[in-house]
């Protein structure tokens, strides 16, 4: 989808030829160490970010040739972290997401409250719907904010870290959520820092390391000691005892002043 | 994505709910402006006097009324209807509840032009010089801050630089006053800045209401815009809302409304901040429901005030400004402090 994308902010620059390609209904998770550009890719591919060399396609077509409306309705972008500026009621919140099938001064009708509910239901927060967004949670906001944007039912998710304020429970349920979309055809991009997680349901893994794609593939092939010892400065390894992909850290790798891939 | 069986919830609608509280205000201000007529120094019989007008007897009452306190009564609620929109539409774009019209020094500037047309003597050459000045003075402040901004400037930017003008316009001001030739030139600077509504005619609601009615029509279907912002610029662009025209359109229509209101009323502070906060737990927080109920309000609170201003008995006349000011400021105070316990 994203291709040999570079952006430079002022005298840094923040991605170098990174790449990334998620299939139709794939669940593909973007990784890597802080500051490896995991971010700027994502809000990159949603068509935000500025000075940008390099293409992002979605299904042959390039983003820049479509306009905002077109590819509001099809994508759907979840920032991290749960800014909302007004205390809204959590159902007109996640109505928001449906601002892209709006035309015009057409108002919410059926259809748009069908898909507000169903979001909202879908990650497990419809008892939520007359409270105030000011009065939840962290964990309760994050899923809002995830059913605002699903409640556009996009073909493409792209979502940056949406379960990192979740307590283990919740984390399960909308990362399952997210699989079972992926399977209905769904495309999701979603960062991760819990490797565990991301090895567990991702279809593919694009490994970011000081904005150059630095590995991509299934769990296995890229959750290899060797990249989680030159990505990550660990030692560590992905084992699959329990039934269920897991990776282990077991120690540090202390490096001279060099970076990583020196 | 799949549907399922919804939960059988009547799907409710804004408008509906907003109806009421709109056609509550509109009510408020039309009581209000017919109290704005019946009140005043000369006493009318107000029917008597309405039926002598409407047959085009040219009675003394009939003058007052329609010349008088007609024209009066229709700037107040057109300049507290601007007002009004015109702080919603900045807090919702500023995503701040203690920003106001004229925060990107779009009032400063109008009375700044106003101050220079007074300075100069050009309102006694011709009657028209004042406003004009004051709207000139508004559009350059405008251009200004986009200037200093640039053209995707982040919201703190634009803050910054509306925090800029005001400064400049506010000390060129001041400097009126310093070099004022007279002691009397410079009470006229200071009374035409505290704002009022006395002695004004239909020719000032035929000067302002143009410029007023672009602004509106540019503030006007920003709404959505507003409500997508609540999630932030990020996720509003990717919501489809093209920021830059929704800016664009909004500090705009503000230069245009406020410009025009304050170059016929001068500065009338506090009602662009106090009634959209006021009025936002009416329409659930969301900003883009809150710009017509705003207007309204501001309509009404203006024609409260300048009532009040003809009713309190004191030599000379309350200025309009001073009134909402007083009003205003211990209501700010009271915002202040109730945003920081809700803060903590």
């Amino acid at each position: 989808m994203a291709e040999k994308v570079s952006v430079d902010l002022g005298a840094r620059a923040v991605l170098r030829c990174a790449s990334l390609t998620a299939a139709t209904g794939n669940f593909v998770g973007l990784i890597g160490p802080n500051g490896s550009g995991k971010t700027t890719l994502l809000r990159t591919m949603a068509g935000l970010q500025r000075r940008v060399a390099g293409t992002v396609r979605i299904d042959g077509q390039l983003i820049n040739d479509m306009a905002r409306a077109e590819l509001a309705r099809r994508l759907s972008f979840l920032p991290q972290g749960s800014e909302v500026h007004w205390p809204l009621r959590v159902e007109r919140l996640v109505a928001l997401g449906r601002i892209p099938h709006l035309d015009g001064w057409r108002r919410l009708s059926g259809p748009d409250h069908e898909a507000v509910a169903e979001a909202l239901r879908a990650v497990g927060a419809a008892h939520l719907v007359e409270r105030t967004v000011s009065a939840l949670s962290t964990g309760e906001r994050a899923r809002v904010l995830l059913a605002r944007a699903l409640a556009s039912e996009p073909a493409i998710l792209l979502a940056d870290e949406p379960v990192a304020s979740l307590d283990l429970s919740h984390q399960l349920l909308v990362l399952d959520l997210i699989r079972d979309l992926c399977v209905q055809g769904m495309t999701a991009v979603v960062v991760f820092h819990d490797l565990t997680m991301a090895a567990r349901y991702c279809d593919r893994l694009t490994l970011l390391v000081q904005g150059r794609t630095f590995a991509e593939g299934t769990p296995d092939e890229v959750l290899v000691p060797a990249n989680l010892r030159d990505a990550y400065d660990v030692e560590g390894a992905l084992r699959s005892d329990l039934g269920v992909p897991h990776v282990v850290s077991l120690r540090r790798i202390d490096r001279a002043p060099a970076g990583p891939l020196q | 994505m799949s549907s399922i069986a919804l939960e059988a919830r009547p799907a409710r609608r804004g408008a509906t709910r907003d109806g009421w509280l709109i056609l509550a205000l509109v009510g408020l201000v039309l009581i209000l402006m017919i109290a704005s007529l019946i009140v005043g120094r000369v006493p009318l019989a107000f029917i008597a006097t309405l039926r002598e007008l409407v047959s085009g007897d040219e009675t003394t009452a009939a003058l007052i009324l329609g010349e008088i306190r007609f024209p009066r009564a229709i700037l107040a609620a057109l300049i507290g209807a601007t007002l009004g929109a015109a702080g919603a539409a900045m807090q919702g774009l500023l995503r701040n509840p203690l920003a106001e019209p004229g925060i990107l020094g779009v009032s400063a500037s109008a009375g700044l032009g106003a101050v220079i047309a007074l300075y100069f003597g050009l309102s006694q050459t011709f009657s028209f010089a004042l406003p004009a000045a004051g709207m000139t003075g508004a559009l350059l402040a405008v251009l200004l801050t986009y200037v200093l901004s640039g053209r995707d400037a982040s919201i703190f930017t634009l803050i910054l630089a509306g925090v800029a003008v005001n400064a400049f316009a506010g000390a060129l001001t001041s400097l009126a006053l310093n070099l004022a030739p007279s002691p009397y030139a410079a009470l006229e600077i200071v009374f035409w800045m505290l704002g009022s509504l006395a002695d004004r005619s239909f020719d000032h609601i035929r000067i302002a209401l143009p410029l007023m009615a672009v602004g509106g029509i540019l503030l006007a279907g920003t709404g959505r815009a507003l409500n997508a912002l609540s999630l932030g610029e990020d996720v509003a662009r990717s919501l489809g809302v093209n920021l830059r025209i929704v800016r664009a359109r909004l500090i705009l229509g503000t230069a245009f409304s406020v410009g025009a209101a304050v170059s016929v009323s001068g500065t009338i502070g506090f009602v662009g901040l106090v009634v959209p906060h006021l009025l936002r737990p009416l329409v659930g927080h969301e900003p883009g429901r809150l710009m017509l109920p705003s207007a309204l309000g501001g309509a009404a609170l203006v024609l409260a005030a300048d009532i009040a201003t003809r009713v309190v008995p004191v030599e000379p006349d309350l200025q309009l400004g001073v009134v909402t000011a007083i009003v205003g400021a211990p209501f700010f105070l009271y915002l202040i402090l109730h945003i920081r316990r809700s803060m903590r």
